[in-house]
C-alpha cells in the first residue's frame, strides 16, 4: 500500500494526474479517459476493487460545467480521491492482516493439546493442581528442548526451572482459544537463548574456581573441615564471625580485611579481638567439661 | 560417523517427519551420550522430585488468578489513543503554526502515518504475546515505514532550498519532545505483555513514539522544503527509533 500509494503521488507529481486532463461535455467519455490515463499511470487501479469508486467520483467531479480542469476544485477532489482509495485499500489490507493472523477457535487442535489448554485455563485461575500437571507434563518436553551438551546437569535443570518462572511471569499473555506449545515454546525459545548470553558473560568474566583456589586459600579447605569448623563460629555475631573468617581461615591482611569490610584497621583489630576473647570464654568453659576435637580447633583459631 | 557430525546434522537439520538416515541412528544407537540428547536410547529424563519441589514452589509463590489480555483488536484500538489524543493535546498546548501545509499533501502525509502506526501497532501487539507470529516480520516493517514516510516526503514536496539550522533544530527538538510522552506510554503499554524481542520491540515503540512526534510536526511547522523535512523531520524518527533499540538492547545485557 505505501509503495502504490507512492506511485500514485509521484505520478500526481509528474502532471499524468487524471485532474489535469482536458474534460470533455460527454461526462461517460470524460470518465472513461479519465480512468484510462489513470489505469496508464497505476495499473493495479483497473483491476482492483477501488475501479468503481474511482469512476465514480471522477465522473462525478466532471459532471457539473464550472468544474473545469484549471480549477483548484478538480485537482483538489482528484486528490482527495486518491487519498480516500488510498485509504479504502489500506482499509482492506489491514483488515485482511487482522483477520489473517488470528485464530478463530481450537477446533483444530489435538485432544492432547485441548487437555493443556484446559491446564491452561486452570492454571490462570491460580489453580495449583493444573499448575503441577503443567509441570510434570511439559518439564520433558522443555528440558530435552532446553538442555544443551555443552552445560552440565545443574545448569540444565536451571535454565528449565528459569523457564517455568518465566511462563509464570508471562501466564497473562495467553489468550483463550490458541495453542499451548507455540506459546511455551516461544517462551523457552527465549529462555534458552538468555542463559546461552548469561553464560557466555559469566564465562567471560569469571575465574574458574580450580584457578582461584591456588590463589586463595579458603577455597581449598576441605568440605569437613569447613564443616566442623561452622558450628564452632556460630557462637559469634555475624560480624566478628566475619573477621575471623577472613582473617585466619582466608588468611587475609588487616588492610585487605579493612577494606573488604568498609571498616578501619582499628576496628576490623579491634572485632577479631572481641571474637578471640569469646572464643576463649566459650571453649575455655567447655574445655574444663568435655576434651575434644573442638577445642583443639579452638585453639588453633 | 562421529558426535560432531551428529551434532552438526542436528544443528542443520529442520523438523520434518522423515525417518533419522541410517548412519545417524546407528551412531544414536551406540553412543550413550547423543542417544540421550535425542532420546532414541531409552534414557527418558524424568523430573526430579526436587527440582519439580523447585519450581512448584517458585509458582505457588505469586500464584494468583490473572486476565488474559485482550484481543488484539482491542489492544490496537487502544495505542490508537495515543496516537490520536496525544499529538491532538501537544498541538493544542504549542498551537498550530500558519498557515499549515496544504491540504493534499497534509492529507498524503498523515495517511502514511497512519497506516505505519496502525502495522507497527499490529507489530507490537504481536511482540508482546509469545508465539504470536505477525503477518509482516517486525524488522521488515521497521525499514518499509522509515522507507514509506522518507520516500512520500522527498516526492510529494518540492526541492527547496536548505534551511537555517535554528530552523530545523527546532523542529528536531519539538518532535523529540513530543515523542518523549508518547514513548513513555508505549512502554507502560507495552510492559502489559511479555516481551520476548527487546531490541525489536524498543525499535517498534521508538518508530511509534517518532510517528507521533512526525504527526505533531505536521500542525507545528510550515516549513515545505524536502529537505528540510527529510532531514530533520525524517531525523526525529530515527533518533527515536535508534534510542528505543539501544533502551531495548541495553535491557537484554542487563538481564
Amino acid at each position: 500500500v505505501p509503495v502504490l500509494s507512492i506511485i500514485v503521488m509521484w505520478a500526481g507529481r509528474r502532471g499524468w494526474a487524471p485532474t489535469r486532463k482536458t474534460a470533455s461535455s460527454d461526462n461517460t467519455g470524460a470518465a472513461q479517459s479519465l480512468h484510462y490515463s489513470y489505469a496508464h499511470v497505476a495499473p493495479w487501479s483497473a483491476s482492483s476493487r477501488s475501479k468503481p469508486i474511482l469512476c465514480y467520483r471522477l465522473a462525478k467531479s466532471h459532471a457539473e460545467p464550472k468544474f473545469c480542469c484549471t480549477s483548484w476544485k478538480p485537482k483538489l477532489l482528484g486528490r482527495v480521491t486518491r487519498a480516500v482509495v488510498v485509504c479504502h485499500v489500506a482499509a482492506l489490507q489491514v483488515r485482511g492482516f487482522v483477520s489473517s493472523t488470528v485464530q478463530t477457535d481450537g477446533s483444530s487442535r489435538s485432544k492432547n493439546d485441548g487437555e493443556l489448554h484446559e491446564l491452561m485455563l486452570r492454571y490462570q485461575a491460580a489453580d495449583l493442581s493444573a499448575a503441577d500437571e503443567l509441570v510434570r507434563r511439559l518439564s520433558p518436553l522443555l528440558f530435552r528442548f532446553l538442555r544443551s551438551p555443552q552445560w552440565i546437569q545443574a545448569w540444565n535443570e536451571d535454565v528449565l526451572q528459569d523457564c517455568w518462572l518465566q511462563v509464570h511471569r508471562a501466564r497473562h499473555t495467553f489468550r483463550p482459544g490458541y495453542p499451548v506449545l507455540p506459546w511455551i515454546f516461544a517462551i523457552a525459545r527465549h529462555t534458552r537463548r538468555d542463559w546461552y548470553r548469561r553464560r557466555c558473560r559469566i564465562e567471560s568474566r569469571e575465574v574458574p574456581l580450580q584457578t582461584a583456589g591456588s590463589q586463595y586459600g579458603f577455597l581449598a579447605h576441605s568440605s569437613t573441615q569447613d564443616a566442623r569448623l561452622q558450628p564452632l563460629l556460630a557462637v559469634l555475631p555475624p560480624s566478628q564471625r566475619q573477621v575471623v573468617v577472613m582473617l585466619k581461615i582466608s588468611e587475609m591482611t588487616l588492610e585487605e580485611v579493612a577494606h573488604a569490610t568498609s571498616s578501619s584497621v582499628g576496628s576490623v583489630k579491634q572485632r577479631a579481638y572481641r571474637a578471640y576473647r569469646k572464643l576463649k570464654e566459650v571453649f575455655g568453659a567447655a574445655a574444663s567439661s568435655e576434651q575434644g576435637n573442638s577445642v583443639s580447633l579452638a585453639d588453633e583459631l | 560417523m562421529n558426535c560432531e557430525e551428529v551434532q552438526a546434522f542436528f544443528v542443520e537439520a529442520r523438523a520434518s517427519d522423515r525417518p533419522l538416515p541410517e548412519d545417524i541412528l546407528e551412531h544414536l544407537l551406540s553412543c550413550e551420550r547423543c542417544g540421550a540428547q535425542a532420546g532414541v536410547n531409552g534414557a527418558e529424563w524424568e523430573l526430579p522430585s526436587a527440582l519439580h519441589g523447585r519450581i512448584l514452589g517458585d509458582l505457588a509463590n505469586s500464584l494468583d488468578p490473572v486476565d488474559a489480555l485482550p484481543s488484539r483488536t482491542k489492544l490496537v484500538l487502544r495505542t490508537a489513543f495515543i496516537f490520536v489524543l496525544l499529538p491532538l493535546l501537544i498541538v493544542s498546548v504549542l498551537g498550530p503554526v500558519e498557515p499549515l501545509l496544504p491540504i493534499p499533501q497534509l492529507t498524503c502525509l498523515a495517511s502514511v502515518i497512519a497506516g505505519s502506526e496502525i502495522f507497527l501497532a499490529l507489530a507490537l501487539v504481536s511482540l508482546m504475546v509469545p508465539g504470536c507470529r505477525p503477518r509482516i516480520p517486525p524488522k521488515l516493517l521497521i525499514g518499509l515505514c522509515i522507507l514509506a514516510n522518507s520516500a512520500v516526503i522527498v516526492m510529494l514536496f518540492p526541492q527547496g532550498k536548505t534551511e537555517a539550522l535554528e530552523i530545523g533544530t527546532r523542529c528536531f527538538v519539538t518532535g523529540c519532545l513530543a515523542a518523549v510522552p508518547a514513548a513513555t506510554l508505549l512502554y507502560l503499554f507495552a510492559r502489559r505483555g511479555a516481551i520476548l524481542d527487546r531490541a525489536t520491540a524498543g525499535t517498534v515503540v521508538g518508530l511509534l513514539a517518532g510517528l507521533v512526534g512526525l504527526t505533531v510536526l505536521l500542525a507545528n511547522c510550515n516549513n515545505l522544503g524536502a529537505g528540510h523535512l527529510a532531514v530533520w523531520h525524517i531525523g526525529v524518527l530515527l533518533t527515536v527509533s535508534t534510542l528505543g533499540l539501544s533502551f531495548g538492547a541495553l535491557s537484554i545485557s542487563r538481564t
